[in-house]
């Protein structure tokens, strides 16, 4: 009964991605923080304009999180909310709020511990590999949480992309922004499928009234 | 026996199939409008009302009379009252599960 009742909730939770619509701004914030990394990898080290862009990071990337965010909430108002009905999702948990914090937490020390162990091991070459294995964990992770298939198959699409990267010898300057790549990439793909099959498999409801 | 005790305890409102997807639903999430209730939950209109009408008398659910645009919208949302309710649901529910 009380699995039920979690898949209950797990099917409400996984409506938010039923367009796509998330997905496709996440992969446009990677891509377009990726590109912004790379622009300021490019300047002179000790210029000016290189010292206000790295101080302004944080802030760029917070300013592209609220304007990504805004403007998929725009888009479900118009295309989404008028085929599904309307819903607000801000509410979260305690629980969750739990148990998103314990993973995070158990990620990020992980990251911290295991890194420099393997790195020793194997050279600074799977650098990407352990960032790859870290992302499609968390990707698994939010798929078995939100109860969307797709993201186990980004999963392994991005997990395949690290192991490309340590079979091929790609260095860290190259690996990176290639997983990153992958990763914003197939997000917009797979986020654009399901936006398309959105689209085509559901009509404008009525009113309530 | 114990367990059967405990099945005393459970809350009869939100014990009937369309009420208890209904508190599930609107427990995941801040609130959802009659025509998203009504998808998600597999319920026709009548059914959908009563069910939100019986929620409504026990304090468990606010229900907002809108309009978006020109367009008439009924928002749902659960009260405190209502969390606390389905909380206390789910672990007599866990309770006697594992029992």
């Amino acid at each position: 009964m009380t699995q039920n009742i979690d898949k209950i909730m797990r099917k409400t939770w996984s409506s938010w991605y039923i367009d796509g619509l998330v997905e496709i701004a996440t992969g446009a914030v990677v891509l377009i923080m990726l590109l912004f990394y790379q622009v300021v990898g490019t300047l002179q080290k000790g210029d000016l304009t290189s010292i206000v862009m790295g101080i302004g990071q944080p802030m760029i990337l917070l300013l592209v999180l609220i304007i990504a965010g805004k403007v998929v909430k725009t888009l479900k108002l118009r295309i989404t909310f008028p085929r599904t009905g309307y819903v607000e999702y801000s509410r979260s948990t305690p629980k969750r709020n739990i148990s998103a914090f314990i993973i995070a937490a158990i990620i990020s020390l992980g990251l911290v511990i295991v890194s420099p162990t393997i790195l020793q091991v194997v050279g600074d070459n799977f650098l990407p590999v352990i960032s790859a294995f870290f992302i499609s964990l968390c990707l698994a992770v939010f798929g078995w949480r939100s109860n969307v298939g797709r993201f186990y198959i980004l999963a392994v699409i991005v997990l395949s992309t690290g192991g490309v990267i340590a079979w091929l010898r790609i260095p860290e300057y190259l690996g990176y922004p290639l997983l990153l790549t992958v990763l914003g990439l197939g997000l917009m793909i797979s986020g654009t499928v399901t936006l398309k099959y959105f689209l085509n498999h559901t009509q404008l409801l009525k009113c309530e009234e | 026996m114990d367990s059967l005790r405990e099945l005393n305890e459970l809350d009869r409102v939100i014990h009937e199939p369309g009420r208890l997807i209904l508190m599930a639903t609107l427990y995941a999430i801040e609130k959802a409008d009659f025509v998203f209730l009504g998808q998600q939950c597999g319920l026709t209109r009548g059914n959908l009302s009563s069910h939100l009408a019986r929620l409504e008398e026990a304090g468990y659910i606010l229900i907002e009379k809108t309009f978006r645009g020109k367009t008439p919208q009924t928002l749902c949302s659960l009260t405190a009252a209502g969390r606390k309710a389905f909380e206390a649901y789910r672990r007599i529910i866990a309770r006697v599960a594992l029992k």
